[in-house]
């Protein structure tokens, strides 16, 4: 799918931008923000400012850890740091498949729908907020969120375990018109069966989705948390695919194509999708609904208990599947388990506040959190993950993706915190 | 003109927001769809290597922009030339 810009032009900026952010790891990329976004430096002195807790010192909020490469931008949601179940936007994680943020004029912008349709059609910004609109408690989470390779493998930008290791999710309330209001104003033809769409940026990033989770519960949205969407977030409008990896989710969304199997792009196909162990690597794995997962956020690795005595044990569950109904903690490591509370609401497909009341008794121990969704799915222990998917040595990290495993968090005797995932 | 008529009417009593979005005409299509957005070549050929027997060569280009990709496709390049073709496009 081209451009109205020249695909030459475009073609010879992207360059450059890489250039510049090859050079000068990161510092040199072009930044688009309309205010909204923070230059490299100055998120990466907010990561700093965070780490070392000067943000409650100057009585400021907390900041995304940041992670920057030549073709993605990473941004950290400090799971540890808020309360309740929506991120505020701007700690909202980001994944940029790109160097850059798109520069994008809403007023020109357009979200095309054609291929197996009886009306292609084009809409401006101005059309789809005529629509009926709908808003809705959903979280997103990328693939790669807690991942096993990631487990140590943080630095001082990243921020705290927790939020490196798992701060690849957020939730947020977001506002936009059924895709099926729109599916059924282009006229679905009987063929149709996929979805293929793309967003505007350089990248071109571009997914598949199957018609019927299309009619289901996906959305265009153009406002998060009340207020438009940020640039990063994919101003001015982005899919929402609640439940199912991020890349759905496709930011800066401009075209929609009918199709009657599934496309297969780049980013689904080969960077999204990973070897099976099971069946030797010689088959790749596609996801697409997220399992039922929690973490214990507070207190977490990189924390310390000050002493003996109450503490409340607090942190997040979610599901792609539904809704959660139970999470139980452990504070001996796995030998026996009882319920935590549940904020409500409690919302389908969304982050599920939890917190338990525990007395440290001042030893060793290690606490953890396992959660149970509506579907009646349990979140499995790391070994018995592996064992599902044919990794036979749980002693190491494997390169591993939609990774929703228990999670210990191991307590020192001086009431400090570490990540045990693998040791 | 009565025949001709029906279908047109029938199609906008199906659309529940009128006015709301513009059709769009093939040449606008055209000019984003990434399925036509390159045009490619490929060819595939017999190799004297231990680990493949054959590979496949594939170009594609839009205008002065070009991507060329090697691929080893066992023993039958032929039959990977669609798949790869639509990977390839995809990259563009």
């Amino acid at each position: 799918m081209g451009t109205s810009q020249s695909g030459r032009r475009r073609f010879l900026k992207q360059a450059a931008a890489l250039a510049g952010a090859s050079v000068g790891a990161g510092v040199g990329a072009e930044w688009a923000a309309r205010g909204q976004s923070a230059k490299p430096e100055v998120a990466a002195k907010d990561a700093d400012a965070h780490v070392s807790g000067e943000h409650l010192r100057r009585g400021t909020l907390p900041r995304r850890g940041v992670r920057m490469s030549v073709d993605h931008i990473t941004f950290y949601t400090p799971l540890q740091d808020y309360g309740g179940i929506i991120t505020p936007s701007h700690l909202h994680f980001v994944q940029q498949h790109s160097s850059h943020f798109p520069e994008i004029d809403a007023q020109q912008h357009r979200l095309t729908i054609h291929g197996l349709v009886d009306r292609p059609l084009s809409f401006s910004m101005d059309d789809l907020k005529r629509l009926p609109s709908v808003s809705r408690v959903h979280f997103l989470e990328c693939q790669g969120n807690s991942s096993g390779l990631i487990h140590h493998q943080g630095n001082q930008h990243m921020g705290l375990p927790v939020q490196f290791i798992w701060g690849m999710t957020s939730c947020s309330e977001w506002t936009g018109v059924p895709l099926s209001v729109l599916l059924n104003e282009a006229g679905l033809q009987k063929e149709a069966k996929w979805l293929v769409y793309e967003g505007a940026d350089p990248g071109k990033f571009s997914h598949t989705v199957p018609l019927a989770k299309a009619l289901d519960d996906v959305f265009v949205a153009y406002g998060q948390n009340g207020e438009p969407l940020r640039v990063e977030q994919g101003y001015p409008i982005r899919m929402i695919v609640p439940g199912w990896e991020g890349p759905f989710s496709v930011k800066y969304l401009r075209h929609i194509k009918l199709t009657d199997q599934p496309y297969h792009a780049w980013n689904e196909a080969m960077n999204h999708s990973i070897p099976r162990a099971d069946v030797g690597g010689k088959s790749r794995w596609y996801h697409f609904e997220w399992a039922v997962k929690s973490v214990i956020t507070r207190p977490s690795a990189g924390l310390k208990i000050p002493g003996p005595g109450y503490v409340q044990i607090t942190g997040l569950a979610w599901s792609g599947a539904g809704a959660i109904t139970k999470v139980e903690v452990s504070t001996n490591g796995g030998k026996s388990w009882k319920e935590a509370k549940l904020q409500t609401p409690v919302h389908t497909k969304a982050h599920t506040r939890f917190t338990f009341d525990w007395v440290w008794d001042g030893e060793e121990t290690v606490i953890m959190s396992r959660s149970t969704d509506d579907q009646g799915d349990v979140q499995p222990t790391m070994q018995e993950l592996y064992k599902h998917w044919g990794i036979t040595d749980t002693t190491k990290p494997s390169r591993t993706t939609h990774f929703t495993a228990i999670q210990p968090w191991k307590v020192a005797r001086d009431g400090s915190l570490h990540d045990v995932m693998f040791s | 003109m009565i025949i001709l008529a029906a279908p047109v009417v029938g199609l906008a009593q199906s659309r529940t927001y009128n006015n709301v979005g513009t059709p769009l005409n093939q040449e606008e299509i055209r000019s984003f769809d990434f399925m036509h957005g390159m045009k490619g070549r490929s060819r595939g050929y017999t190799v004297d290597a231990p680990s493949a027997k054959s590979v496949l060569s594939l170009a594609f280009n839009n205008r002065c922009d070009v991507i060329v990709a090697t691929v080893v496709a066992g023993d039958e390049p032929v039959a990977q030339e669609q798949p790869q073709r639509q990977f390839g496009a995809a990259l563009g």
